[in-house]
């Protein structure tokens, strides 16, 4: 199953998913489009992948999990196109036997996510259209829209 | 060799989708940044905050970009 997703995302099923009978601990991380950043209003966000590479590196990332953390399982979907405040962008379940490794599992999982996949969000709000950029840099190309 | 290069995000907005440079063989990543950020200021203006993926995975700056590779330079990532 690809790890983007153009539909929208569903944790509770990956959650379902991912648990095995000997997991007694099961972690989520859900990331949603906020209503603001750095002080300005936001109305939607457009995220855009390099698809074929986003794929290969969420792959590699599992693999990575899966040898960094192996009591775990951990499973993850990244959504793309245009989402609005409080829609799901990205969903990262974790399952273990204990709760110490689903968390920890959990939050590799989404660091390597955030740090490693080529996934870009362009904001759209009172600041216009932004693409946003980590540590808080954005590069703002004031549009009318 | 002439690479054809992918861009995406802000810099396909700031240069264009793809992007084609000739780069003296042996290229490298290294090689092939230099050529790209003569060819275009909006590349410079990135710097080493563009990152240079080869066939589809994130490339070192001395690895070997040869002919036929799928290459594409990308700005900070910004996904979550």
């Amino acid at each position: 199953m690809p790890f983007l997703s153009a539909d929208p995302l569903d944790p509770i099923s990956l959650l379902g998913v991912v648990r095995r009978g000997r997991d007694g601990g099961l972690a989520l991380f859900v990331g949603v489009v906020r209503d603001e950043n750095e002080g300005h209003r936001v109305d939607r966000l457009e995220y855009e992948a390099y698809g074929p590479m986003a794929e290969k590196e969420m792959v590699r990332i599992s693999t990575d999990l899966a040898r960094s953390h192996p009591d775990a399982q951990v499973l993850f979907r990244h959504r793309v196109g245009a989402l609005m405040v409080g829609d799901v962008a990205v969903v990262v379940a974790a399952s273990a036997p204990h709760r110490a490794e689903a968390f920890a599992a959990c939050r590799a999982g989404i660091e390597a996510i955030k740090a490693r996949v080529p996934i870009w969000k362009r904001e759209f709000g009172s600041s216009g259209a932004v693409w946003v950029e980590p540590c808080g840099e954005s590069s703002h190309q004031h549009e009318s829209d | 060799m002439k690479v054809e290069v992918l861009l995406f995000a802000s810099l396909r907005d700031a240069v264009g989708r793809t992007i084609a440079v000739e780069v003296p063989e042996p290229a490298t990543v290294t090689s092939l940044r230099r050529a790209l950020e003569a060819a275009h200021p909006a590349i410079a203006r990135f710097g080493t905050r563009a990152k240079l993926a080869v066939n589809e995975a994130w490339a070192g700056e001395t690895d070997p970009v040869s002919p036929g590779d799928t290459v594409a330079l990308l700005p900070p990532v910004a996904g979550g």
